[in-house]
């Protein structure tokens, strides 16, 4: 470990409060011996104290076992009335929620496949669920409020806020509203949607642009930045940036960025992820090191970089989709989705946009590999002598930018030869490979990360498959 | 909060409101723009939340027992760190064994160094809202409620399903991003850590 990563271990223990006494004065001995050092922890420590102050008030969350439920706070009214005021308010205001009952807003209709993030809710079928939040991360999961049905496609972020409203911060929902239950209120960090006794979809991507699908009735729909409103009737749409609301869709992106697409009513949805059935991943360096301990690799994530400067860095990552047992005879469209999460490893700022390509290995060169076997030389697709993928063994299934600013978040690649190769691989496990097309000559330039299977939080690979109906059912 | 407290927040209002004079006045709204800073200063010199919030809190106490003698005008900020100072360092003598602190040497070094870098400093904490907000939405929740709502690290990763070190790993990793995303975007902007305050 050199000195710096020491630290940065020492500096994030006693930021975090866990630093021993023998580690605070290693510390403080750092913090005397290099102006840098004293700056960074300066900084840090400053920024800590942002987050504890501000926190997110354009997120407010309902209290989640508040640890210190602001002990200190009582004291200081004791003796300043400086602050009184404000906490006379924030004090009727907790007395009041303190004084509610918890009301069941919504119950958990049904779930396929799901996986669940860090909410404030349960996640089990058939739960009444009071206010508060709901994070699916991958699968189908329908809400049955007192008069309307919400589904949603994970990836999802929502807070249920009443019986007849919910916040969609993020992802895709479609509602159904029966009869009675006109009224209903999506809210969107960009617009309000009312409900008018319809079926709608409603997509946020992740900057908080919204778009509102209708299907079938009517619904009203507020732009909350300039307080536009639109009544929308039957198959119609609309579209809500920070400065506008539209009522035309937004220029479809082929690949990339937040390029959600909400399902055609007729059309059946289903996710398969890399660790559904007989699924796997893994990343292959191309030359023979790998890191120790010294710059240990992130967990729980794969691999992608290419630097032609340094190729035996190159890396690439492979997935194993299990397509198997699925009674599917035709697709209408295929994404896959990837969730781009940060590596720590070299540096984004040498590197400029990043375009990706999606492989997939033609079956007859796709091997029985697994996550342990897999190395430089022992891939699917591999050209013979070499650590690279073989042109005439693979096929080229699809592009994707990763903007140099942004490389976390979802990215989903919807693409005519995505779609031809799962159909044709339909019943069999084929085999994805993620390359990266960009390169410089830079050493550090920054290593992408995409959320395995196992990643705590982020969503695994996944390929969400939308069924015609008409074969199906 | 309860009852009491809220009891004793009504009390004090009446205070404020039999006491409201001119004077009064300008000191309640200079202490109350200086309450962040002051939490922030404090909190450089105890990055606990619950002791930067104690000592905040008796430095307020200070100030208003002592603000007849503050001469309007004058650089009241200056004054509330110095307040502030002392109030750490008396806590810290008094609270050592409890929790690790650092010791007066060191304090007086990081007070000394922040006070010398406050411009920057303050460059740094505007433009770190942008960068939260161009977080993840996960680990805006995750910001919200470690920061915001001091839940327990252990208490995030029961919720989590993962171990108390992978969610002091995934703070770290956070803590890292943003004052990443801030160098970078005081780059873009030509502001530079060594330019003068």
């Amino acid at each position: 470990m050199t000195q710096r990563e020491r630290f940065d271990q020492l500096r994030d223990a006693f930021l975090d409060g866990v630093a021993t006494q023998a580690e605070t004065e290693e510390l403080q001995t750092m913090l005397h011996a290099s102006d840098d050092l004293l700056d960074d922890y300066i900084e840090h420590a400053n920024q800590d104290a942002a987050l504890i102050w501000n926190g997110i008030p354009e997120h407010p969350l309902p209290p989640v076992c508040p640890a210190e439920p602001a002990a200190g706070l009582s004291r200081l009214t004791r003796y300043l009335p400086l602050i009184a005021a404000s906490l006379l308010f924030v004090a009727a205001a907790g007395w009041e929620w303190m004084t509610m009952q918890p009301r069941s807003v919504a119950t958990i209709l049904s779930s396929t496949d799901c996986h669940w993030g860090t909410g404030t809710l349960p996640t089990t079928v058939g739960q009444e669920l009071t206010s508060g939040r709901l994070r699916l991360i991958s699968g189908i999961a329908e809400l049955q409020f007192p008069r309307a049905t919400v589904s949603m496609e994970g990836p999802v972020d929502i807070e249920l806020i009443s019986a007849e409203r919910c916040r969609l911060h993020s992802g895709s929902i479609v509602g159904s509203v029966s009869e009675g239950g006109e009224g209903f209120v999506v809210e969107t960090p960009r617009a309000e949607i009312t409900d008018r006794g319809t079926k709608f979809g409603v997509f946020v991507d992740n900057v908080g642009d919204a778009r509102l699908d209708v299907m079938e009735g009517k619904v009203d729909v507020k732009h909350l930045g300039t307080g536009r409103q639109l009544t929308l009737e039957g198959t119609s749409r609309a579209f809500a940036s920070v400065h506008a609301l539209e009522t035309f869709a937004p220029k479809q992106k082929s690949g990339g960025e937040q390029n959600g697409v909400l399902p055609a009513s007729s059309d059946k949805v289903i996710h398969i992820s890399s660790a559904y059935g007989d699924g796997d991943e893994g990343d292959v360096t191309s030359g023979e090191r790998r890191e120790g301990d010294s710059f240990p690799t992130p967990d729980h994530v794969l691999l992608v970089k290419r630097a032609d400067s340094e190729p035996h860095w190159n890396r690439k990552a492979f997935i194993r989709f299990d397509l198997t047992g699925f009674d599917i005879s035709e697709l209408s469209s295929v994404e896959l989705r990837l969730e781009g999460v940060h590596t720590g490893m070299g540096y984004t700022s040498l590197l400029p946009d990043s375009t990706f390509r999606v492989h997939g290995v033609k079956p007859e060169y796709n091997t029985d590999w697994n996550s342990k076997t897999l190395d430089r030389n022992n891939f699917p697709g591999r050209k013979p002598e070499t650590h690279q993928l073989d042109p005439d063994k693979v096929e080229l299934l699809g592009e994707f930018v990763i903007p140099q600013s942004k490389p976390q978040g979802q990215f989903v690649i919807a693409d005519p030869r995505l779609l031809q190769f799962v159909q044709d691989n339909l019943g069999s496990t084929p085999t994805l490979v993620i390359t990266r097309l960009t390169s410089v000559n830079q050493t550090q330039s920054y290593v992408h990360g995409f959320a395995s299977r196992t990643h705590p939080t982020a969503s695994p690979p996944t390929l969400r498959l939308h069924v015609k109906q008409t074969t199906t059912d | 909060m309860s009852f009491q407290a809220n009891d004793a927040v009504k009390e004090s209002t009446q205070q404020l409101m039999s006491n409201n004079d001119q004077a009064t006045t300008e000191f309640i709204q200079l202490l109350t723009e200086s309450q962040r800073s002051l939490f922030y200063y404090i909190h450089s010199l105890i990055p606990n939340r619950t002791d930067a919030d104690e000592v905040l809190q008796e430095t307020n106490l200070v100030l208003w027992r002592e603000f007849e003698r503050f001469e309007p005008g004058t650089n009241f900020r200056a004054w509330a760190c110095t307040v502030a100072l002392n109030q750490v360092r008396a806590f810290t003598s008094k609270r050592r064994a409890k929790r690790p602190h650092f010791d007066t040497e060191t304090v007086m070094l990081i007070s000394e160094r922040q006070e010398k870098r406050s411009a920057y400093l303050q460059r740094r904490l505007d433009a770190l809202e942008g960068c939260v907000q161009k977080l993840p939405e996960r680990k805006r929740v995750f910001v919200e409620q470690r920061y915001r709502q001091g839940v327990p690290v252990e208490n995030i990763a029961e919720e989590m399903g993962s171990s108390v070190d992978a969610v002091y790993k995934m703070l770290s990793r956070i803590r890292e991003a943003l004052h990443a995303c801030v160098d970078r975007t005081l780059s873009l902007e030509g502001i530079r850590s060594n330019d003068p305050a």
